[in-house]
């Protein structure tokens, strides 16, 4: 591991401020750019941050959940009479309790790009641990006899889990009903959720005007994000006979507005708390079974419910990472200039629609970014299948994508004896280039900020890409370097929506109110660092309030690595108007223009050169000693059809064993262009925490389902991710671009760097020993039999 | 497993204060301590592979408290990472370092993770990275990929080793 290059937060003093007397404490570590401690972190550090489950539930109700055990079943009827009878069971509810309206738990604004295909609870169940009836009971034990003594009359029904399967004539049909928003080209008949195609130039032209053309098949399989915290709900109706949910989400608006739709209830007669939160990773973007269920419980027993999943129902149940087939079919002439590239995905989506499209659509959209290709083509379909459904995952779609088009660009530099560094920087997406959008985004894709190229060069010195990878001591042992290059985004175009309020209290600090999503990645530590940087505040003036759906205004919360870039906008829109408020105020009391003051380094200053601190400033506003009492707000919000693209170029070093096939990643190398790193040590945190989990999908992590639909792991034990002593020497180098509309120059960095490890690591297995493994994961079997294979 | 109305006491030397707790028949440990309070102690996988709900127990020392009956607790001492506060409130080096490196994200593995590295710093002042990895191969951590926490560990031993050496080796 290569040591930390953090900014020295400790006591190093800023540039003195302009002006005297200010009484604004500690000008330390004020602003964007500095590794400040997480505003959150004292109490992530002392075990007193309190997520959803830490709180006194003596008098809760507890919620339990019965589970299918059917991949595919009519409810027939279910008989409640035994279960309701024992004592201390408060409410029992079936498909027959809950509303009949459809919807999607997919979090993204109503109506969000997926079918309305599902209920509460459902009359036909289509995966294994679906639930099909709910108990709110005084006791566990109690929940759970109740649960036994429940009697499901399933109409069991023909399942189908491979999705080339689903889509023949003879499959069973998942959704026959009709449903409302269905998406692109859907043929629920034969379980096609969405079909899609996207062409731009000529595709079959530009495969005429290539010397050579390649073409290669690539799998991905079922992982799941496994926060650490498991889906938790904690429901009660409060004083003012409102619904209030506690609650593991990501998007604590989105989830208000979904509950409240689902029981048609007012949006104001609905609170959503996010208080720290476990981990997310995409699967906490929806509202998922459980809090509607919650929900459910409680509005019927106006009691407090708990339903916390156990670590085996997360994992069977949670939505996943979608297994995708990806072909690609890609011409490239013999001086490397790749002349038209087809990608075309199937996408297996489980269950339920939820982020069918948007995944499939992202899966190829972002890898074939990296390459403007002028003829370019994308086909793919995402198809129903009884397995649990897919969902967001960090790397949405693109780490599949990303597998497949990074691993084939080795294979085209290959087909005409071209380095793959080289193949790249030959085609590669420069500045001012355009990324390839989906064809219904509004995007303005003209890129402002790449530093893709500068990713790469960045990499290759560090590992030492021309030299090549040292010899081993052992002949039995090869060596390779691998090289995969990513991208991202920074939001969805014309869907995010962020606004912010920003209060200076009569001390002279901030309350900032925003409701973005934190779940770990810094969020509302980087909003107080923008709001502090605007007034050259110290962090520690400034509180983000961010947990409750009563005290922020909307924010969609965090997914599509949107919050700096969207919530950080705002936030610094907010900053800034407070600060023109300041500038009116100012220049009313000294009968001046507002142009003329500035406010800097928590002082406002005035055109004769004197100053006040802005705590003096905010207390004599509130006495109202110059005038009517005055406490400042300013708001900003943020809507854009533009999504700036982070870019990594990730290196793998490898070691076999070309006897056994057994094979160490020995080294990852980490270069990542997320425009200016607002807080460098959380930056790096990000790039490497997605890059470790990347890693895990490259190397373990499998959640597989038998022919039948069972998930067949059976609690975390079998579920491999990685642990401290598998790391590789990790390294990271922040690239930093400059992107002219993000806040200080900001792009994006959760999601990029999950991209690349798989195709790293399976270029450096292939630049080892000649194996080209083309399935996720990697394992030392698939590469024995490859050995064996080339013998 | 049947519950019965029937509670149990233990008592339990917790972070040095004494506490008697009410436990359930067949009661974890881990949840006997969520129930009264605990709640720094996480209930992360229920099945002893996580290491969230890591506590020091006595001569045991760490121990995955989701694993252990409550009820073969009793009298024991305790400690959960709400001890690493000292007597006046102060954060432990341990947890000075993982602010300074940016090595807690959501938080949720860190009181585990934390007695993890209390447990190793406390039997060696001077742990390789490697020795890191290893007193940490009990604890899933999902955010940070574990290196912030590594540097952190050894920046902390780092710490403990300058402050012993002018104060002249008490810990």
């Amino acid at each position: 591991m290569t040591p930390p290059e953090l900014a020295n937060d400790d006591d190093e003093p800023e540039e003195p401020g302009v002006g005297s007397g200010r009484a604004t404490a500690g000008a330390t570590t004020t602003a964007v750019g500095e590794s400040v401690e997480k505003v959150d972190g004292w109490g992530l550090v002392t075990g007193k941050a309190r997520y959803t489950d830490d709180i006194p539930t003596a008098n809760a109700l507890e919620g339990r959940l019965l589970r299918s055990p059917h991949p595919h079943a009519r409810v027939r009827s279910v008989d409640t009479e035994a279960a309701e009878a024992l004592d201390g069971v408060e409410a029992v509810l079936t498909h027959e309790d809950v509303p009949d309206e459809r919807f999607t738990r997919t979090g993204f604004p109503y109506p969000a790009p997926a079918p309305f295909d599902e209920r509460v609870l459902n009359e036909r169940v289509r995966h294994v641990g679906e639930p099909v009836a709910a108990v709110a009971a005084r006791s566990v034990d109690t929940a759970e006899r109740a649960l036994e003594a429940i009697d499901v009359d399933y109409e069991v029904l023909e399942c189908v889990v491979d999705p080339e399967e689903a889509m023949t004539p003879d499959a069973p049909t998942l959704h026959p009903e009709p449903y409302e928003n269905p998406q692109e080209n859907a043929a629920p008949q034969r379980n096609v959720v969405c079909e899609t195609r996207h062409e731009e130039g000529d595709i079959e032209a530009g495969f005429e005007q290539a010397d050579a053309v390649i073409e290669g098949e690539y799998e991905s399989q079922i992982v799941q994000q496994l926060p650490m915290e498991t889906n938790t709900t904690i429901a009660w109706i409060d004083d003012r006979e409102r619904l209030v949910l506690r609650t593991t989400t990501q998007v604590s608006h989105i989830c208000r507005d979904k509950i409240a739709r689902a029981f048609d209830l007012n949006r104001t007669d609905v609170k959503v708390i996010k208080p720290r939160v476990g981990g997310g990773f995409g699967v906490r973007q929806d509202t998922v079974p459980n809090q509607f269920i919650c929900a459910a419980l409680a509005l019927a027993t106006g009691r407090r419910v708990r339903l916390k999943n156990t670590r085996k129902e997360d994992l069977h149940v949670s939505q996943t990472r979608h297994a995708q087939t990806v072909e690609i079919k890609t011409g490239v002439r013999e001086d490397g200039t790749i002349t038209a590239m087809h990608v075309d995905i199937t996408s297996n989506t489980g269950a339920y629609g939820c982020h069918a499209l948007a995944v499939l659509s992202n899966a190829a959209h972002e890898p074939m970014s990296v390459y403007p290709v002028e003829n370019r083509l994308f086909t793919g379909r995402a198809v129903y299948t009884n397995i649990t459904p897919g969902g967001a995952m960090r790397g949405y779609g693109a780490v599949q994508g990303t597998f497949g088009v990074e691993s084939h660009i080795d294979a085209v530099a290959d087909a005409i004896g071209m380095g793959p560094v080289e193949l790249r920087r030959h085609n590669v997406i420069t500045e001012g280039e355009e990324s390839f959008e989906p064809p219904n985004s509004e995007s303005k894709s003209k890129l402002e900020s790449v530093g893709v190229s500068e990713c790469l060069d960045r990499a290759c010195g560090a590992i030492g890409w021309s030299d090549g990878p040292d010899r081993p001591n052992e002949d039995r042992y090869e060596r390779g370097y691998g090289v995969a290059l990513s991208m991202a985004k920074s939001g969805v175009p014309n869907s995010e929506y962020s606004r912010c309020s920003i209060t200076l209290e009569d001390d002279g600090t901030l309350t900032v109110r925003i409701g973005v999503g934190d779940t770990g990645q810094g969020s509302e530590t980087v909003m107080g660092q923008i709001a502090a940087s605007v007034f050259g505040l110290d962090i520690g003036s400034v509180h983000v309030k961010a947990d409750d759906t009563d005290a922020t205004p909307w924010d969609n919360g965090a997914y599509a690595s949107s919050t700096t870039y969207i919530s950080g906008n705002a936030t610094e829109k907010a900053a800034r108007d407070l600060a023109e408020t300041v500038r009116e105020l100012a220049a009313e009391w000294h009968d001046t223009d507002p142009g003329a003051i500035e406010v800097a380094d928590g002082d406002v200053v005035f055109p004769d050169g004197t100053s006040t601190s802005l705590e003096s400033f905010a207390a004599e506003a509130f006495e109202g000693v110059r005038g009517p009492k005055r406490r400042l707000i300013g708001t900003g919000e943020h809507f854009t059809a533009l999504s700036p693209k982070p870019f990594a170029a990730q290196l793998a070093e490898v070691e076999v064993d070309t006897e056994t096939g057994e094979f160490e990643v020995l080294r990852l190398v980490n270069s990542v262009d997320c425009g200016q790193a607002l807080n460098p040590a959380n930056v790096r945190g990000q790039i490497i925490g997605g890059a470790i989990m990347g890693l895990g999908q490259t190397l373990s992590e499998t959640l597989s389902f038998d022919e039948d639909g069972t998930p067949e792991i059976r609690g975390l034990r079998d579920y491999e991710v990685i642990h401290a002593p598998d790391l590789p020497d990790i390294e990271t180098e922040i690239v930093e671009t400059y992107e002219p509309t993000g806040p200080y120059g900001a792009k994006s960095v959760g999601e990029v760097s999950v991209l690349g490890p798989s195709p790293a690591v399976a270029n450096a297995v292939n630049d080892a020993v000649g194996v080209r493994i083309t399935e996720l994961p990697i394992t030392a079997a698939k590469v024995r039999d490859g050995l064996e294979e080339g013998r | 497993m049947r519950k019965n109305e029937s509670a149990d006491t233990i008592q339990l030397h917790i972070d040095g204060e004494s506490e008697q707790f009410d436990i359930e028949p067949g009661e974890t440990l881990m949840s006997a301590l969520r129930r009264a309070g605990h709640y720094s102690v996480k209930n992360g996988c229920d099945e002893g592979v996580c290491g969230a709900c890591n506590v020091i127990l006595g001569d045991e020392g760490l121990t995955r408290s989701c694993l252990i009956p409550a009820v073969s607790c009793d009298g024991a001492e305790v400690m959960t990472v709400e001890g690493l506060l000292d007597d006046e409130g102060e954060l432990h080096p341990l947890q000075e370092a993982f602010l300074d490196h940016g090595a807690a994200q959501c938080g949720y593995c860190i009181p585990g993770v934390l007695l993890s590295g209390y447990d190793l710093l406390q039997r060696n002042r001077d742990p390789t990275e490697e020795e890191i990895a290893d007193a940490l191969s009990g604890n899933i951590c999902r955010c940070t990929g574990y290196v912030q926490q590594i540097e952190a560990i050894q920046a902390a031993a780092e710490r403990l080793r300058d402050v012993e050496s002018t104060v002249g080796g008490e810990s």
